[in-house]
């Protein structure tokens, strides 16, 4: 181009001209049309497609590649070939696939899965091997309990007439409901800490502190009511007669036993702070704030979730399939603060307390138990209570700040 | 030292080195960018939502200033003509330069020749593509420096408003990919702003009140206060000494003599030329990667 001709190089810079409006005209082109809804895809190939010929008009014509030796093509196709693997890499890479699944994770399965087989075929050594005495004489035979890939093996290999109606036809060895009843008040012990205000934090987003015209929002870790009783303590029964037997969320909810899960983000919190679900039981969530949040669940043994909730989305559902060992957390990327515990359990015999501090499981059949009161920091307490048919034992729990 | 093929075209590759060079790094750049658009691809296809830059942030987008951005479009592409027009006026002033040169030689008509001469001497045209290229390259320059306010302005308002590239794996990749290419724009301007003054006589002249005024004046102080404060005589004429030893070996004239800016018209023309080429071909560059960053991050729909 250099050694050009006067009148080669004056023709060019005509060229340059009308390049540099076709440039200009496509900028407004590609804004204009981002406005007009065309569906993602749409709208990512068009913005695309307007780019690389934008793109195109500027390395052919301002960089003269047009006309230009064979070595640069040589190195440019090159180099366009290694852009490509990059994009193509990307654009292959985790779809479909869970992040933390992994070889290991294979193995394990396979390991349990091959050891229910086990059972299945030698029902004596399942016996001695798990001793769980209700199921001793059931004739039926389950898979080890305890582990949460077992209660899901239970349910899917061993019984899977069962699925929809494992209520009424759950092993037998002894009522799986009854009339009893364990309750207690659970009370925080020493100086009530003051929570963080989040007044500060919240203020990058008037969709949140809009929420907060009469009150402060301050952080929901701990929360104790009147006379220091502590709401958000999650009370369960760890060990007892109803342990290992199969319920089903569909039955337990529609029959009014478990409430149905509701998990709201208002106010960029969630609400409630610590939810409490069966196994298979749906879960409503709800975007009662109508900006952008993401919910994000960390599960030990259900997979990860993690579901964007734009504005637009106000209700999304939801399911584990699995029962988790201890609560897990869930929280949103968007807003730092916004976190809470889910926790799933394969039997309906739990309850949360509310800031009254009072719990209460009901229709537990006779039997002695062990019951767990958990809280996210506070850490875990345990009783042992033995409630005979028809009453009501209680047991209360302190915490403190140790 | 002699630079090879800094003018004519290598025999094996087709063009002159540096023309070479800057393709091999552009094409490095297009790698480096490319890992930062694989990224993006893979931020967004692994989220389970992604946000859209021209929704505000109380609405769930991203909240980024789209009008900002397009007339920030506008003026890079309005740069990316300033300087293809500076390139040009240097390359359209060479060839008449040479054009009145050949007809000089060889036409036979002397009326021609004298008018040709009276109107245009080579001197002449090439002060005045000198004068175009300034221009154009001035504008170049100021383009860019118009870009980069408008991106701080962007970046403060983001930072004023609490947002970081932690608030969000869209912002993460947004700085990233805008603040890299903010750097490039800023290498542009150190360039180009070489390219666009005679940075040589103005060293000189600089470099002549420092070493000449600035220097001594201190020396001259700095001894004082030593001999005041009874140090060792040797000790206080030392650094004059040192003064004395720079001024001779000829360091600085070294290094004024190798930053000619815009004076290698003067004296390589044909090279000036190719220099102001490549830094066109890296300045399209930066155009080209704001040319996909502008929808990939300002326009695309969220998920």
């Amino acid at each position: 181009m250099a050694e050009g001709h006067i009148h080669d190089i004056s023709r060019d810079v005509k060229k340059y001209l009308y390049v540099f409006l076709a440039l200009a005209i496509l900028t407004a082109v590609t804004v204009g049309v981002s406005r007009v809804d065309l569906g993602i895809t749409g709208g990512i190939v068009v913005a695309l497609i307007v780019a690389a010929v934008k793109g195109s008009l500027v390395a052919l014509y301002f960089m003269h590649l047009n006309h230009e030796k064979k070595s640069i093509y040589q190195l440019l196709g090159l180099t366009v070939v290694c852009f490509l693997i990059l994009v193509f890499i990307a654009l292959g890479a985790t779809r479909n696939k869970h992040p933390y699944y992994n070889d290991e994770d294979e193995r394990r399965f396979q390991e349990k899965y091959n050891e229910s087989l086990t059972h299945l075929h030698e029902p004596q050594e399942h016996e001695e091997d798990h001793g769980n005495h209700d199921d001793e004489h059931s004739g039926e035979f389950t898979a080890p309990t305890g582990s949460p890939i077992g209660a899901y093996w239970r349910n899917k290999v061993f019984n899977p007439q069962q699925t929809g109606d494992g209520s009424t036809t759950a092993s037998s060895g002894g009522a799986i409901y009854g009339t009893s009843v364990i309750s207690g008040l659970v009370t925080f012990e020493g100086t009530v800490p003051r929570m963080k205000s989040l007044i500060e934090e919240m203020s990058v987003d008037v969709g949140c502190y809009g929420k907060y015209t009469t009150t402060e929002p301050t952080s929901d870790t701990v929360v104790v009511g009147p006379s220091n009783t502590l709401a958000n303590i999650l009370v369960r029964i760890t060990e007892g007669p109803p342990i290992g037997r199969a319920y089903d969320a569909t039955d337990e909810v529609s029959a009014g036993r478990v409430k149905p899960a509701i998990l709201d983000q208002y106010g960029c919190m969630y609400k409630p702070h610590i939810l409490a679900v069966m196994t298979g039981q749906e879960i409503t969530i709800k975007n009662s704030d109508g900006i952008m949040h993401n919910v994000h669940a960390m599960p030990d043994i259900n997979s990860e979730f993690n579901k964007a909730m734009p504005k637009m989305t106000k209700k999304i559902d939801y399911t584990f399939q699995e029962e988790e060992q201890d609560p897990f957390p869930i929280k949103c990327d968007v807003h730092p603060w916004m976190g809470g515990y889910v926790s799933v359990l394969p039997h309906p015999f739990f309850s949360l307390t509310a800031p009254n501090g009072k719990f209460e499981i009901r229709n537990l059949p006779a039997g002695t138990y062990q019951i767990e009161a958990w809280h996210e920091k506070l850490g875990i307490q345990t009783a042992t209570v033995t409630v005979n048919e028809g009453e009501t034992s209680t047991s209360n729990f302190a915490f403190s700040r140790s | 030292m002699q630079i090879p093929y800094t003018v004519e075209s290598r025999p094996d590759t087709g063009v002159y080195n540096g023309k070479m060079g800057i393709w091999l790094f552009l094409a490095s750049e297009v790698m480096l960018f490319g890992g930062l658009f694989s990224t993006y691809i893979l931020l967004r296809t692994g989220a389970v939502g992604w946000l859209e830059g021209s929704i505000s942030v109380e609405k769930g987008g991203a909240g980024l200033n789209v009008p900002l951005a397009t007339f920030n479009t506008f003026v890079l592409i309005a740069s990316s003509v300033t300087i293809i027009m500076a390139w040009a006026s240097l390359a359209i002033g060479r060839a008449r330069e040479k054009e009145i040169a050949n007809l000089e030689l060889g036409s036979e008509d002397v009326q021609e020749r004298i008018t040709v001469s009276a109107l245009s001497n080579p001197q002449k045209i090439r002060a005045e593509s000198l004068k175009r290229f300034q221009l154009f390259m001035g504008l170049t320059v100021l383009l860019s420096l118009v870009f980069l306010v408008a991106k701080a302005y962007e970046y403060n308002y983001k930072f004023s408003h609490g947002i970081y590239p932690k608030t969000h794996n869209f912002y993460a990749i947004y700085f990233t990919l805008t603040g890299l290419h903010a750097l490039h724009i800023i290498g542009g301007v150190l360039v180009n702003g070489y390219f666009l003054l005679p940075w040589k006589s103005l060293l000189t002249r600089f470099w002549a009140i420092i070493y000449y005024l600035i220097i001594p004046a201190a020396l001259i102080v700095l001894c004082a206060f030593l001999l005041y404060h009874k140090s060792g005589i040797v000790f206080a004429v030392s650094p004059i000494i040192l003064y004395v030893f720079l001024l001779l070996s000829g360091l600085v004239k070294t290094f004024v003599s190798a930053v000619p800016g815009c004076q290698m018209w003067e004296t390589e023309p044909d090279r000036f030329i190719n220099r102001i080429e490549c830094a066109g071909l890296y300045w399209h560059f930066v155009d080209l990667v704001w040319i996909f960053l502008f929808p990939v991050l300002y326009l695309l729909p969220g998920s």
